[in-house]
């Protein structure tokens, strides 16, 4: 183990270009993942019985392994960036989706009766208390989205999406134990930091009425 | 008070005996199986990570089965050369097929390659002195690593050496597996040799790596020579100038206590000795990465067709 | 070739795969639920270990799965035990989370009644909070258990066998028949478990009576539990 640290020195450079493309995968795939899910999640709050049929649809479709969803998508959309990219923005639907779903579901009948009773219009419910009160659980999603996706944006690396998962792959084909640990060291730093970032905007963003009932035992 | 907590013990007894079913069906079924590969009567075949490997692999596999009554374990697709080697020489597996080359500067570390006799001299007794690893005889064909573009891109700019491609590489996108990155037989020393930079490198697995150059998301890759892709995308193998790529002439490598164990099992594989050109395994890779036949498949047609199998 | 008919000429390598994949991934959960619950069974009444053994549990949640097989491969090799090492690491935070969250949802007045009664501190334990913790305790098994099924195909990576290795070779000669038949697999078994350990998670609920849900009635302790049970339903 001796070579490890000067080895890991050594590819410093490479290290960062790869967080950096890393870091771009996912952003965009959360961002677009969020673009749509969060709209459709709440139009089928309107639609409850459509709800039921996408959401049970959305949890077989995360049964299946993302090795696999990486590797299907490549006779349509060949190798690169833009194939993992779209993968993955297709993974980041579904967390982003439910928690939509269920967390706007999950605001109280009286609250949005509440809310109508006082003169607000339907869509001024959904976006001054509906919405508030769901975005715990939304970026609930999100945050669970993001994590994922780090993950999963280390298997790109295996059908040309770049970022850290290719020094992880040459590690491990080579038995280069520092290169494996400069790959994979910095992808669980990021995944730990995104999961803090994320959990730190849920709570600010937890409307302060229901912050001292939310955190109760530390979720 | 009484029958609701003898409810409650049924329900538990219930639930306890579908986790304890559900674990044994799973584990009577299969079992992990791990290396134990000493035990008379079983041989464990290794491959790498790429067809021809594993075409190779597929055919030590059929002729043992066919020859002996030894039990076969196949694993193929191991992963890189690395993987395959150590797990060699940890005895997980028994053998798998390596190139004399491979052998000679990524796991052995020398820089200058001999002559082919030579390298596989030097390697045979390296691997016998350092690791109680044999080689066996090779099967005829070399397959080296080669850059290849695309013929039309190659015409265009009459780039027919490394050394001229090295002035293009700039502007160029370069599809490289993950192992050949990291190897000093391949991009690592390719750099340090020809001075040779890509504009950007994707990585990817090598099997993705003909189709990328078909769609025009890359105009470089590392070949292996004996890739069907290169036939069938029209690519044009650039003339390694330098003579930096080692020869890679493919063999079996054994462990030597199964070799003394099982003399048979050297016999078989030695049967396969020079049988084997290099357009011969072109086609069997055109065969299976081209026309999507199965690995078991080609290899137990070219055994048949040499004799080595009855059909 | 269809889906079909790879199924149909590979069926008995497809199934042993298959069974080697459930193997490992069973393995793992259990050892990890093995070290965690006896460990929440004695930590959930001290908050300082507990949050500590959580926010550990947490962080090794969120670490790629391709990285931490990677890192355990340093130490482990290539080979199965890394893959069951990290599938135990992974398993933890389920099954620890819920044990304390099962153990702290039991009404005290049950344990008080025990105590009165003359029971002594294991009996009440095992007597009383244990069976009324137990629904969610299985539904920890059941999530660490489905995660566990997807983190294993990744295992053909660090060499470990299972259906990833059907999957990666399906990928690299561009057959999506033979990359469904290593992906449906997991996916179905990845179902029936849910399904299995969730009927009996139910039954288990129903026979512990309404105490669990008059605790998990309030909307939004409601909503946080279904966020959770959401987010481990989700597997990578």
């Amino acid at each position: 183990m001796n070579g490890i640290w000067p080895d890991i020195v050594a590819h410093l450079p490479l290290v960062w270009a790869d967080l950096l493309q890393h870091v771009e995968i996912v952003a965009i795939s959360v961002a677009f993942g969020c673009l749509v899910a969060v709209p459709v999640g709440i139009l089928l709050t309107r639609h409850t019985a459509v709800a039921e049929v996408v959401i049970t649809i959305t949890g077989l479709i995360q049964t299946v392994p993302s090795l696999a969803l990486l590797a299907l998508v490549l006779p349509i959309l060949g190798v690169g960036l833009v194939p993992s990219i779209t993968a993955l923005a297709l993974y980041a639907l579904l967390p982003i989706l439910r928690n939509t779903y269920v967390g706007v579901r999950g605001v109280p009948r009286e609250t949005v009766d509440c809310a109508r009773a006082m003169g607000m219009s339907g869509l001024q419910a959904l976006w001054r208390v509906e919405l508030p009160l769901a975005i715990p659980v939304i970026v609930a999603g999100v945050r669970l989205s993001t994590i994922y996706l780090i993950s999963w944006a280390v298997l790109a690396a295996l059908i040309g999406g770049g970022g850290l998962g290719v020094l992880i792959l040459e590690g491990l084909a080579t038995y280069d134990f520092g290169l494996v640990l400069a790959g994979a060291v910095p992808a669980a730093l990021l995944a730990i930091a995104a999961g803090f970032g994320l959990g730190w905007l849920q709570r600010a963003l937890t409307p302060k009425g229901i912050r001292s009932v939310a955190s109760g035992r530390g979720a | 008070m009484k029958s609701a907590s003898r409810g409650r013990h049924g329900i538990w007894a219930v639930a306890a005996g579908a986790v304890a079913t559900l674990v044994l069906v799973a584990g009577c079924g299969a079992g992990p199986s791990t290396g134990a590969s000493s035990d008379t009567g079983t041989i464990v075949i290794g491959s790498k990570n790429f067809t021809e490997n594993e075409i190779l692999a597929q055919m030590f596999a059929d002729l043992v089965q066919a020859n002996t009554k030894m039990t076969v374990q196949l694993k193929l697709d191991m992963g890189g050369t690395l993987v395959a080697f150590n797990a060699l020489k940890s005895g997980q597996i028994d053998v798998y097929p390596d190139y004399t080359g491979t052998g000679y500067v990524e796991i052995l570390k020398q820089p200058k390659p001999k002559s082919e006799q030579a390298m596989y001299d030097y390697v045979q007794h390296q691997y016998q002195a350092k690791w109680h690893l044999e080689w066996l005889k090779p099967f005829g064909f070399n397959d080296t690593y080669a850059l290849a573009i695309p013929d039309a891109l190659a015409q265009k700019d009459g780039i027919k050496t490394i050394s001229e491609l090295v002035h293009y590489a700039p502007g160029l996108t370069a599809g490289i597996d993950a192992e050949c990155q990291n190897r000093p037989d391949c991009m690592l020393g390719l750099t340090k040799v020809y001075d040779l930079h890509f504009g950007k490198i994707l990585t990817m697995d090598h099997s993705l790596v003909y189709e990328a150059m078909a769609s025009g998301k890359i105009q470089v890759t590392d070949a292996y020579t004996t890739d069907g892709g290169l036939e069938k995308y029209h690519l044009a193998v650039l003339q390694d100038d330098k003579h930096f790529f080692p020869a890679y002439f493919a063999a079996p490598v054994i462990r030597q206590d199964f070799a003394k164990a099982h003399p048979e099992v050297v016999q078989i594989l030695n049967k396969l000795a020079g049988q084997i050109s290099n357009s011969e395994m072109e086609h069997l890779d055109y065969e299976v990465d081209i026309s999507k036949q199965t690995i078991p498949a080609v290899a137990k047609q070219f055994l048949v067709q040499h004799g080595l199998l009855k059909s | 070739m269809g889906l079909l008919s790879f199924l149909g000429q590979n069926l008995g390598t497809i199934g042993a795969t298959a069974a080697i994949h459930a193997w490992l991934s069973v393995e793992g959960t259990l050892l990890g639920a093995v070290v965690a619950i006896p460990f929440g069974l004695w930590s959930y009444r001290l908050p300082g270990v507990r949050k500590v053994a959580a926010a550990i549990a947490e962080t090794i949640q969120t670490i790629p799965s391709l990285a931490l097989l990677a890192i355990l491969m340093i130490w482990f090799g290539m080979g199965d035990t890394t893959l069951v090492v990290a599938l135990f690491l992974y398993a933890l935070m389920p099954m620890l989370h819920n044990t304390v969250e099962g153990l702290l949802s039991v009404d005290p007045q049950y344990v008080d009644v025990a105590q009165g009664l003359g029971l002594s501190r294991a009996q009440v334990m095992w007597r009383v909070q244990v069976p009324l913790a137990a629904p969610i305790i299985l539904t920890g098994l059941r999530v660490a258990l489905v995660t566990s099924i997807g983190i294993a195909t990744v295992g053909v990576f660090i060499g470990a066998q299972g259906l990833g290795s059907i999957i990666y070779q399906g990928m690299q000669v561009q057959s999506a028949p033979q990359i469904l038949a290593g992906a449906l697999p997991a996916a179905l078994m990845a179902i029936v478990i849910d399904g299995i350990l969730g009927f009996f998670a139910g039954r288990l609920r129903r026979a512990s009576g309404r105490r669990q849900e008059a605790a998990m009635a309030s909307p939004l302790r409601g909503q946080r539990k279904e966020m959770v049970s959401l987010e481990e339903r989700i597997q990578g």
